[in-house]
Formats: C-alpha cells, sequence, structure tokens
C-alpha cells in the first residue's frame, strides 16, 4: 500500500507549482477548479461526515456570490468606502450564509427532515431561489451581475492571474486545514456518531439537531467563501450559480470524487469540470453523456469515489489518541 | 416520597403511566419504584410493554398519561439527551453501537459528552480516559478488538460494547433491553456476571429487561413481572417461579 500522506502531498505540489509552469489560460482555469473544489469540500462535510443529503447546496455558493458581486459593485445601499471592499465582500459572504444557514437549519432539522425528505426539500429551496433571482430585475435577472471587480486588499489588487490564483490556492488551503480540523475534533466525532446513529448518539446526551444545524452553517459558510471568490474570479454571476443544475453537479462532483474524504471531493470537482472543459469542446453536449456514464460506473465501482481510497486515510488524524492507540490500529484494522 | 435527609427514597419513581398507540393500550397505569443500587429484573411475555416503557422512562416516547420521576426530579416527556444528561443511560435492544467507527472510537464518544466539544480542538481522550477506556474494554471483553470496527464485531460482543459505552457514561441509573440476546450460553453467563459485579461494585441502579431465565436467576433479587402493559407481579425469583398465574401468562393461559 502507498505511504498515505503521499497522494496528498502530491495534489498540494501539483496545485503549488501550477501557476510557475502554467501558462494564463491554464492558470485562469485552474484558479475556478479550486473555488469549486472548495465548494464540493464544503458538500463533503454535510453530506460525507453528517450524512446530510442536502439538494440544493448551490444556493449558498450562489449566495455567496451575489453577496460579493453586491458589496463590491456598491449595490447595497449604506455599504462604501471600505464597506464595499473585496474583504467585506467575503465576510458578508460568509456571515449571511452562516445566518441563513442557521435558520433555514432550525426549520429543516426540528422539522425533523432526514433523508430524501432532506434532499427534495433543499432542492425546492435551490429552485425557488433560483427564481427568485431570475425575476429580480435589481440584480440583473437572468443575466445576473457582471464586471464584478477584481479582488483587493489594502489597495493591492489581485489583477495578475497569477497572484489571484495563488490567492485562492491559499484560501481553499486554509478552507481545506480549517475543514479537517473540524472534522477531527470532538464535534466532528460526534457528528460522525449522529451519521453513524443518530438514536444511539442522542442517548448519549447530544442533541443531534443542535449538531446538525451548526454543521450545516460551517458548510454553507464555506460554500459561501468559494461563491464570493468565484464571483471575483470569473467576474460575473448569475441565477445558473445558485440554481439546481448547480446544486445537481456539487453533487455529482464530489459524490464522484468520494464524499467521505475532503480532499477526494475537491479532487471530484476538479476532474469532471477539466473533463468537461475538454470533453464540451470535443464532443459539445454528448460530454454530459460520458459524464453520466462515468458517475453511473463509479456509484458501482467505487462506492467510496474515485479517489476515496487514494487520498483518504481515515485513521490518520481521526482517532489516534496516544501511542497504544496507534498500536492497537495496526493490529486491529485489515485495510 | 423523601426519606428524612430530604434524599429521594428511590431513584426512579414511575406513577400511573399510560401509553397508548392508536387504539393500542402498550402501557397501562404502570407503576414502579427503584431504590438506590437496586438490581432490577424486569421479564414478561413478547409485547407485554417492556420495552416501551424504557421509552417511556428514557423520553424516546412521550407518556399518554403519567409520570416519571428521577431523583425526585419529575422528567417525564423531557427530550432524551436531558434524561440522558442526568444520568440515565440505556443499552438498545437491537445493539446500537456506531459500526463505522472502530471500537475504540466508539468508547470515546461518552466522554466527549461531559467535555465541551470544541470545534477546533482535538478529538483526543486525556491519558487517564484513555486508561479508563482500556480498562472498561478489558471488563467487557474487548481489549484485543479496539481497533476492530464495530461493524465487524459478533452480535455478543456488539452488546458488550453497548454496555460498555454505557458504563463509560457514568450511568446513575443504567437501563438494559435484552442485554443477552443472541448470545451462547457461556457469554450469557459472563454478562450476568458483568451485571452483577457492576451492580455490587458501584452504587449504579440496574434495570435490566430478560427473556432468559437463567440470566434472571443468577443475577436478580426482585423480578418485576409484566403482563398487558402493567405491573403483574413483583417477587423474588423463588417466588415469580412458584406462580402458576406466571406460567399461564407465558403460556398464553391467563384469562
Amino acid at each position: 500500500m502507498l505511504i498515505p500522506g503521499i497522494p496528498r502531498l502530491l495534489v498540494l505540489a501539483f496545485f503549488l507549482l501550477l501557476p510557475f509552469v502554467g501558462n494564463l489560460y491554464l492558470v485562469n482555469q485552474f484558479t475556478l477548479l479550486l473555488v469549486y473544489g472548495m465548494f464540493a469540500m464544503s458538500l463533503s462535510l454535510l453530506w460525507g461526515y453528517v450524512g446530510l443529503l442536502c439538494f440544493g447546496h448551490a444556493v449558498f455558493f450562489g449566495l455567496g456570490a451575489y453577496i460579493m458581486a453586491m458589496v463590491t459593485k456598491q449595490m447595497i445601499p449604506g455599504m462604501d468606502g471600505i464597506l464595499s471592499s473585496s474583504l467585506a465582500g467575503i465576510l458578508a459572504a460568509v456571515g449571511f450564509n452562516a445566518l441563513f444557514a442557521l435558520i433555514l437549519g432550525w426549520f429543516l432539522f426540528y422539522g425533523r427532515l432526514s433523508g430524501p425528505y432532506l434532499g427534495i426539500v433543499t432542492l425546492a429551496i435551490s429552485v425557488l431561489v433560483e427564481r427568485i433571482f431570475i425575476n429580480w430585475y435589481y440584480t440583473g435577472g437572468y443575466n445576473g451581475i457582471s464586471s464584478v471587480p477584481a479582488l483587493s486588499f489594502a489597495g493591492w489588487e489581485f489583477s495578475d492571474p497569477r497572484h489571484l490564483y495563488l490567492l485562492v490556492f491559499v484560501l481553499s488551503l486554509c478552507a481545506y486545514l480549517f475543514l479537517r480540523r473540524v472534522v477531527n475534533s470532538p464535534f466532528g466525532a460526534i457528528i460522525s456518531a449522529i451519521k453513524h446513529n443518530e438514536a444511539r448518539a442522542e442517548s448519549f446526551g447530544f442533541h443531534a439537531t443542535k449538531y446538525k444545524i451548526k454543521v450545516f452553517a460551517i458548510g454553507a459558510s464555506v460554500a459561501g467563501l468559494a461563491g464570493a471568490l468565484f464571483a471575483a474570479a470569473a467576474e460575473f454571476v448569475s441565477p445558473t450559480e445558485l440554481g439546481f443544475k448547480m446544486s445537481t453537479e456539487v453533487l455529482i462532483w464530489t459524490a464522484l470524487g468520494g464524499r467521505e474524504g475532503l480532499i477526494a471531493s475537491f479532487m471530484g470537482a476538479v476532474t469532471v469540470k477539466l473533463l468537461e472543459n475538454y470533453l464540451s469542446e470535443a464532443l459539445s453536449e454528448y460530454w454530459v453523456l460520458i459524464i453520466g456514464f462515468i458517475f453511473l460506473l463509479s456509484v458501482i465501482f467505487f462506492p467510496q469515489g474515485l479517489f476515496g481510497r487514494l487520498l483518504e486515510n481515515r485513521n490518520k488524524g481521526w482517532s489516534v489518541t496516544s501511542p497504544q492507540r496507534s498500536k492497537t490500529k495496526k493490529e486491529g484494522r485489515v485495510c | 416520597m423523601l426519606a428524612g435527609d430530604g434524599k429521594p427514597k428511590h431513584i426512579l419513581e414511575v406513577n400511573g403511566l399510560r401509553k397508548t398507540f392508536g387504539g393500542l393500550t402498550a402501557v397501562e397505569n404502570l407503576d414502579l419504584r427503584l431504590e438506590y443500587g437496586e438490581l432490577r429484573c424486569i421479564i414478561g411475555p413478547n409485547g407485554c410493554g417492556k420495552t416501551t416503557l424504557f421509552n417511556l422512562i428514557t423520553g424516546n416516547l412521550k407518556p399518554t398519561a403519567g409520570r416519571v420521576i428521577f431523583e425526585g426530579r419529575e422528567i417525564t416527556a423531557w427530550p432524551v439527551p436531558e434524561i440522558s444528561r442526568l444520568g440515565i443511560y440505556r443499552k438498545f435492544q437491537v445493539p446500537s453501537v456506531f459500526e463505522g467507527l472502530t471500537v475504540y472510537e466508539n468508547m470515546r464518544i461518552p466522554y466527549f459528552a461531559r467535555m465541551k466539544p470544541s470545534i477546533l480542538g482535538r478529538s483526543s481522550v486525556s491519558r487517564n480516559e484513555h486508561q479508563e477506556i482500556m480498562e472498561l474494554l478489558e471488563r467487557v471483553n474487548l481489549a484485543g478488538q479496539a481497533g476492530e470496527l464495530a461493524g465487524n464485531l459478533a452480535h455478543g460482543q456488539k452488546q458488550w460494547l453497548e454496555i460498555g459505552m454505557v458504563l463509560a457514561s457514568r450511568p446513575r441509573l443504567m437501563l438494559l433491553d435484552e442485554p443477552t440476546a443472541g448470545m451462547t450460553i457461556a457469554e450469557t453467563k459472563i454478562t450476568a456476571d458483568l451485571v452483577q459485579e457492576i451492580s455490587e461494585s458501584s452504587n449504579i441502579s440496574v434495570m435490566v429487561i430478560e427473556h432468559d431465565l437463567g440470566f434472571v436467576k443468577e443475577v436478580a433479587r426482585k423480578i418485576t413481572v409484566m403482563y398487558k402493559g402493567s405491573i403483574f407481579r413483583e417477587g423474588t425469583y423463588e417466588e415469580i417461579q412458584a406462580d402458576k398465574d406466571i406460567h399461564d401468562i407465558y403460556l398464553g393461559r391467563h384469562r
């Protein structure tokens, strides 16, 4: 078997070196791939680690993007000057999403929704929000908002694609480290217990609903961050970003990559989007068929996803608590 | 019902408990008192409401009428986690462990219930707690399986693991629903010894639902027989054994 950390290091090295070797087209392309990857990781937290099948996750991505666009284009009355900076946009996107998810989660999870029902309701919310933005004249309706300003912090503008890439890379890395910290924390152990047996977890004194709402808010915030970066990097946002199609796509990325792993989900997004970029050129609409076929095969033959085994080492960080512990691990577990 | 020192005499008191599901009455006018440190077995034919009684005590079901009082405090229809945190922990009838986690990870979960579960902290238990987990695993014969996925354990081992997790929760009252189901005779004996040892070596009060009369004979000083949702008899094993009516209800001949 491979040494556990190596594939992950290779992924890291690849994305770190890319701007120094790739041409500008590639760098631009990969900036968006990083953003999609971050988005997929946030879904992986909800779906893979807590078992919340959220079918409308793009709502958070799209709202993050819209908020970023509206803040930095000074479309929100009363928010100008420092309040219309990129940082303000990002904070607003993350903060609003956290709040929105807390409220939405309160209704969803105290409404005892789970499994397919949760999927259906979140799907409906996604379609609903998409309709609102399509019909909302102020945000450009179907065309959305274009000419979103590039990212700039304290007067330093990220207009060079390579700089922008590196910034998004660092933020993606931070998002990954943050999410990894969360799933490896006691909080993460409890949500995993809730995923595996909710009734049992409640009988040990955990309010499953409260944990679900919290984790929902964390996932939504990270999706909001990804959305905000998307708006700035793509320089536009449209209702597509928060609707049904995007919600489905992110599910496919995550499932294909391996929903129970953060990097696996990330790589799922990168892989599918890359394939899309090249196959849609060569095959126009038929690439969707290919993706669908790959997806089917992966569900049947790789239920853990294409990268689930390669990139994730569940033992690591998950459970090692003491020297004795890691010893029993090695003896006890057949991989 | 307070004793002289102001401490309630009974750790658990159930008064006039009633639970109906539509037209079906599962528990009817049930009164029960459990003393501190007592080890009580509850027996009765299938469908007589034993598990429903547990569900009503732990809050998994809300009673139609009646009251549940734990250590002098009314806890009727409290949310499940709140009742657990008072110290009532149960082993479910179907062994309920976290199958996707290892045995050791399962054992850690109750410890996280006692700390403020930080979102960014490391998910580790202290050295003492680690020691405690290993001792508990020793007690439930799973020390060698610490790294095994709980889902891979045999049925009986899952039962032990769940008992271990309940013990790790430091219960004041332990509810065991058919702890020996699916066990061999030898395993049943080990479990009976374990339950007895728990009851004798600590001040944990224990209520056990059990069908295995060998087990009941071994552990219980007092037995409650339930029938059609109510208490039918209470007494020692010998009294229960000698009671002709009880034989009849088990054979379906009563009334």
